[in-house]
């Protein structure tokens, strides 16, 4: 893990909060965002991308967050890129769920454009200690 | 570019994409209630529901963030609902349909209210850049005054009743350490305090330092007007004048504190269709209810006994046996005459629902039901039930345990001693030379020592410790998983606080002891044995002297 988060990966189908999500990312965190619809499209931009840390939807049609992060890992570029999902209504048997497939954390939507950043960062550096 | 001008220019993006949602939506609904209609026309509707879904999720998840929040929230359920019938293979029944219909009504409605939540309506820069995690709250009263004997022996009638203290000379003091830890309640005297701005300020500001402004109780010389009202003026709660009446402080403080979370209501849902038990279920749960779904109705008998539901939601069509048979059943048992138990129906005929009151039922709900309706009907239920029980089970004097409950507690707590091996004690406690009290100090000022013991009893032993009031001055309790040395301990530690506790009078303060008797279970293996074994400790304690604690062992 670099110790600054600078590139965000974020994919997620629904082009409503990618517009929300990329602007909170960009003009509060000042992160570089690059946007990827469906986890297909992930598995071709990610490893050009080279990015710091995946959002991942885990509702998509098709392939589902879950199935993309494993689908990533399975790329040489990307076996240890940090993924946090996204996802409604999170129990906390969930979360354990997904920390366990290997994500670093879960963050819950509808989240709050204007503290989306913050969250992301303290996740980054509570596990960056 | 400074944070404060990026915020405020997501911000304006912000408002500009709401808008454009805002105008989008109505043909996104447009566009689900078109295709619920065709999914209905059409003769395979398994192939057509995951498009329905897939429109329900997005908006679902879109609408909050826009503003839309109760849209979102009824999307959310739909959206449940719909993937519980794809699940199990998408077969509609005639009951699903409907419901599916209430539910994108309800949806359609609910999209005209608009609602931006409060983080992004406000521009809340400062809460953005310092949201910093606020300091824990500590079980602590924070005691501003000068130091004297009267506040030490304050710290101590506090601490018998479970409240410990920390004494300030100044506000500003006390302001720096609830920086660290936020107290519970302030217990400021007033003469202490500078009548000026400095000190309104501060105490406004320890007020707010949190999202519920912490309780604040003013001490004082004098009860005139003028100081009565600067104190209210400076937010104090209550007021009271010196020499402190504690029993009085304790009961503010109990209230203004409130120490228990309010326990969820618990419904007990009796249906055979799992799809619309899982939505029933769902709804309330997101309310904030417990519940307990029994989907065959004959195994309803555990559930019942175990989950002691406050309102019983049931279905009256159902195999095996009818909702109303089974209704019957359960009010034929004296524990559950109480017990709320709503009919949910789709075709309620009037002579049904005549019938069905008849039976015992309280209530008939239309199926479909959109879910506000459900929680509310529910809920209101669910609120009365419990206050009904309570009012029913509870000494009014005191709030703990009626003699006759205390008896039910007894039966239950043999019975689980019995059938698990562990170990019962019963302890009953009496105060000493109550009579005398009640002539010396009047009636009042022995109802109040009555009061003070209960509170006591409950704060020393919580659940699943049992507490009851034989009526009088004498007190049962019931320490299950505790054998007889222990509760011995822990008797006589509470006996020894009781009897330093003072009660206020007109002009002074009286102390009163209490005697007290244990047995234990399995020497004492009856309900009946150990109340009587019991008794004969106490008896043999007021003979030693009073102001002990006696417990009879062995067979008697």
């Amino acid at each position: 893990m670099p110790i600054t988060l600078s590139r965000i990966l974020m994919v997620e189908d629904e082009s409503d909060i990618q517009t929300v999500a990329k602007l909170a990312l960009e003009l509060v965190g000042g992160f570089c965002v690059e946007v990827c619809a469906s986890g297909s499209e992930a598995l071709t931009t990610a490893p050009t991308f080279a990015p710091d840390l995946i959002l991942l939807d885990v509702m998509m049609p098709g392939m589902d967050g879950v199935t993309t992060l494993k689908a990533l890992r399975a790329l040489p570029a990307l076996t240890t890129t940090p993924v946090i999902f996204m996802t409604a209504k999170v129990q906390p048997h969930e979360v354990a769920h997904y920390k366990a497939l290997g994500a670093l954390d879960v963050v819950a939507k509808p989240f709050d454009p204007m503290t989306l950043s913050k969250t992301i960062t303290s996740i980054w550096h509570r596990n960056a200690a | 570019m400074p944070p404060e001008a990026r915020l405020a220019l997501l911000q304006d993006q912000l408002n500009l994409l709401r808008q454009q949602y805002a105008r989008r939506l109505p043909d996104r609904l447009e566009d689900i209630v078109t295709s619920w209609q065709a999914l209905r026309n059409d003769g395979s509707p398994v192939a057509l529901l995951p498009g329905l879904h897939r429109a329900v999720h997005s908006l679902a998840g879109s609408g909050t963030t826009f503003g839309f929040t109760a849209m979102s929230e009824t999307a959310r359920t739909l959206e449940h609902f719909l993937h519980s019938i794809i699940e199990r293979g998408g077969a509609l029944s005639a009951e699903h349909e409907a419901q599916i219909t209430v539910f994108i009504a309800r949806l359609c409605e609910s999209s005209q209210t608009y609602e931006p939540h409060a983080a992004q309506l406000a521009f809340a820069s400062e809460a953005v850049v310092a949201a910093v995690s606020e300091p824990a709250t500590q079980s602590q009263i924070f005691i501003v005054a000068a130091p004297d004997a009267w506040v030490t022996d304050l710290a101590n009638q506090l601490s018998y009743f479970g409240y410990s203290s920390r004494l300030f000379a100044g506000l500003d003091e006390a302001h720096v350490a609830s920086q660290a830890a936020i107290p519970l309640a302030l217990l400021i005297d007033h003469a202490h305090l500078a009548a000026d701005a400095t000190s309104t300020a501060m105490i406004a500001a320890l007020r707010q330092r949190q999202a519920f402004p912490i309780p604040i109780i003013f001490i004082a010389d004098h009860g005139d007007f003028a100081s009565r009202l600067a104190a209210a003026q400076s937010g104090g709660r209550a007021y009271f004048i010196k020499p402190l009446d504690i029993g009085a402080v304790i009961d503010k403080l109990d209230v203004l504190i409130s120490h228990h979370a309010p326990v969820p209501y618990r419904i007990l849902i009796v249906d055979d269709d799992e799809i619309l038990t899982n939505y029933f279920s769902q709804t309330l749960i997101q309310a904030g209810m417990t519940t307990c779904v029994v989907n065959d109705p004959l195994t309803v008998t555990v559930p019942l006994s175990e989950f002691r539901p406050d309102v019983i939601l049931m279905d009256v069509y159902m195999p095996g046996c009818t909702g109303l048979e089974l209704a019957t059943v359960i009010r034929q048992q004296e524990t559950y005459v109480g017990t709320p138990i709503l009919f949910l129906s789709a075709q309620a005929s009037m002579e049904n629902q005549l019938m069905a009151i008849g039976l015992g039922a309280d209530d008939f709900l239309q199926k479909p039901i959109a879910p506000d309706y459900l929680i509310s009907w529910v809920a209101s239920r669910a609120q009365r039930s419990r206050t009904l029980r309570f009012l029913m089970a509870h000494d009014s004097l005191t709030g703990v345990f009626k003699r006759s409950k205390l008896t039910e507690q007894l039966v239950l707590a043999v019975a689980h001693a019995t059938r698990s091996g562990s170990p019962l004690t019963l302890a009953m406690l009496d105060i000493d030379h109550f009579k005398t009290v009640n002539v010396t100090y009047g009636h009042l000022a022995g109802d109040r020592a009555i009061k003070r013991l209960a509170r006591l009893l409950q704060q020393q032993l919580p659940a699943p410790n049992v507490i009851g009031r034989y009526g009088g001055e004498e007190f049962v309790v019931l320490l299950p998983d505790t054998p007889l040395k222990p509760a011995i301990d822990l008797l006589e530690e509470i006996s020894a606080t009781f009897a330093q506790i003072r009660h206020p009078i007109d002009h002074g303060d009286f102390s009163v002891s209490v005697s007290c008797g244990l047995a234990s279970f399995p020497e004492h293996a009856t309900p009946t044995s150990l109340n009587h074994a019991a008794d004969q400790a106490l008896h043999a304690a007021k003979r030693a002297g009073r102001n002990c604690v006696r417990a009879l062992s062995g067979l008697t």
